[in-house]
């Protein structure tokens, strides 16, 4: 008995520290719950059980997970808690926010039951000591080396994303919240690294977050908590300032910026083939050689006033459609309008699969991670189910249809 | 802890609504109660005060008893049902009653009933097959326990479909006598 009523007054204890860091009166709290506000009062001292549903509700209108209240070693526990900022934006505030907080209680609880995973963060390039802006540099060099991402500016954002969760089995989660004042995230936790880049800005500034969302895992940025948040990626402290350098050295490297300038001088067509290449946005490509000295401020903000638009006004205009070929010209333009694709953390995914299938979860959160229905996932996996063993054993073991001419071969559909 | 039956609240209301609450009191006949949880009876309590129907009787209902509530020490795990039962894409506030259900049967080494499609799934997964049921489940078990004939089980599950309540999906829209031997 004294042992539960240990644990009763822990609980109100946490509740209560929450509950003052989140500046919510416990009157304010009470009728939340609807409940009187002596028993909030009792709650918090420990005197009163706590009930399923009232700590659930606790938890939401503290901007908390339930698992915080419970579990101070969780992940979500370390998560930073929404203060009160209203009128405010805050970036700890929108869906993609709570999106991220109940992804880290979906990988606590698979966690929970041994569905683990082992990523390789610790493989990759740490950082050295010494100027912050020479560290970041240096850890991007040696990062572009380790991931080895050889492409051009049209493939870049799927190709680093696919070499982040290949070589380094962090999850990256791309997925839009329209409006929503979060651009980026990156959860550092060495269990459950995390990249989240919101899908709602076009794929040359989704590609700089991806990469300065990289430069915060990679420099180890873990402040107090488990996660670094980005609303506009400014450099308003040293860490964004670092993760900034990061991106840029990381997808503009300075010598490849002057080859680029030497090969075809600093002007509209190596500018038009730097844009193309690096597949980054014009803005951070005038920052970049702005930064790297290549031009001065004057020259910065002309640039910046004619845009991208200016750019390829130019290059439409003139011989220099040719020079870099008609297809790179189309693609420079359409890139301007495109969106990354949906994905979702797979790593995550490959785990909750397998916990799904012992009961661990149920097909909700299973079917969440991919934006399904849970119903129709359901079906189709109970379908599934039934068959899919023996069916795929049959398959390896047909014989081939040598008797069907390339015609009936090809008359089907093989996309539905 | 002997093995307990839950019952959840999409069940309670299906069997209140028609006024045959004494179907799943006829089940319980030599099980020791409680027969629902905490969460339960205030998802019944806030849906009687929304005027929903049946529920009044519910909350009448003694053989229920008083319900199961969990201590401190049980909201962890119940918690961590609770996230594998909701969508992942917001805080898990929903399926409260049905996480406490399937911790309490599993702690029991007992059984839940529930219509909830997905919280159906996820028990059985894990409590195993036959520690989970459903309305077709239980009027399965009433027929074969001659406490009722197919032909009445049949109109059972009619007039919770014609009083605008669905039973689990997986089953047949038409449903015929020999479906419940």
């Amino acid at each position: 008995m004294r042992m539960l009523r240990s644990v009763e007054t822990a609980l109100g204890a946490r509740i209560r520290a929450y509950r003052e860091q989140a500046g919510v009166q416990s009157r304010e709290l009470a009728a939340r719950l609807e409940i009187d506000p002596s028993a909030m009062s009792n709650i918090e001292r420990g005197r009163r059980s706590v009930k399923t549903d009232e700590l659930v509700k606790i938890a939401e209108a503290l901007g908390v997970s339930p698992l915080a209240l419970l579990d101070e070693e969780s992940l979500p526990a370390r998560m930073p808690l929404a203060a009160r900022r209203d009128g405010e934006s805050s970036t700890i505030k929108g869906a993609a926010y709570a999106r991220l907080l109940a992804l880290s209680e979906i990988h606590a609880v698979v966690s929970d039951a041994g569905y683990a995973l082992a990523p390789k963060l610790d493989l990759a390039p740490e950082p050295e000591s010494g100027y912050w802006k020479t560290v970041a540099e240096n850890l991007a060099r040696r990062a572009a080396e380790y991931l080895a991402v050889e492409c051009d500016g049209t493939r870049r954002f799927a190709k680093l994303v696919e070499a982040i969760e290949d070589k380094l089995q962090v999850d990256v989660l791309v997925e839009k919240f329209e409006d929503d004042p979060l651009s980026g995230a990156a959860i550092s936790d060495k269990d459950f690294p995390l990249i989240f880049v919101n899908s709602q800005h076009r794929t040359p500034r989704s590609l700089f977050t991806l990469a300065h969302e990289l430069g915060h895992l990679l420099l180890r940025h873990d402040h107090d908590s488990s996660i670094t948040v980005d609303g506009s990626l400014a450099g308003n402290s040293e860490a964004e300032r670092q993760a900034n350098a990061f991106a840029a050295a990381f997808l503009m490297p300075e010598a490849k910026i002057d080859q680029y300038i030497r090969n075809y001088s600093l002007g509209p067509e190596s500018l038009a083939r730097m844009l193309y290449d690096f597949g980054v946005s014009f803005e951070s490509l005038v920052f970049r050689l702005h930064n790297l000295r290549k031009i001065d401020s004057t020259g910065r903000d002309r640039l910046q006033e004619i845009g991208w638009q200016g750019l390829l006004s130019v290059i439409e205009g003139s011989d220099l459609r040719d020079h870099l070929g008609p297809e790179k010209s189309a693609r420079l333009i359409s890139r301007q309008g495109e969106r990354p694709d949906f994905r979702p953390p797979i790593w995550l995914a490959s785990r909750c699969f397998a916990a799904y299938r012992k009961g661990v979860i149920s097909v909700r959160p299973l079917a969440g991670l991919f934006n399904v229905d849970p119903e129709i996932f359901l079906d189709r996996i109970q379908e599934l189910d039934e068959k899919s063993a023996e069916t795929i054993e049959g398959v390896a073991e047909s014989p081939r249809d040598e008797q069907l001419s390339d015609d009936e071969l090809f008359a089907g559909s093989p996309v539905v | 802890m002997t093995a307990l039956r839950l019952y959840d609240a999409v069940t309670l209301q299906h069997f209140g609504t028609i006024g045959r609450l004494d179907v799943l009191e006829a089940r319980c006949r030599y099980l020791d109660p409680p027969h629902w949880t905490q969460a339960v009876a205030d998802e019944i309590n806030n849906a009687a005060n929304t005027g929903q129907p049946g529920c009044r009787e519910i909350l009448a209902a003694k053989w229920l008893s008083a319900p199961l509530a969990p201590q401190v020490a049980d909201l962890r795990r119940i918690v961590l049902i609770q996230i594998g039962l909701n969508d992942g894409r917001r805080p898990p506030v929903a399926h409260a009653g049905e996480a406490e259900g399937i911790y309490f049967a599993e702690k029991s080494g007992g059984r839940f009933v529930t219509d909830d499609n997905g919280a159906y799934d996820f028990a059985e997964r894990r409590l195993g097959p036959g520690h989970v049921l459903d309305t077709v489940d239980v009027l399965r078990e009433a027929v074969m326990y001659g406490e009722m004939d197919d032909g009445e089980a049949v109109n059972i599950v009619n007039l919770i479909r014609n009083s605008g309540r669905s039973i689990r999906r997986v089953h047949p829209d038409t449903l015929l006598r020999g479906y419940f031997r």
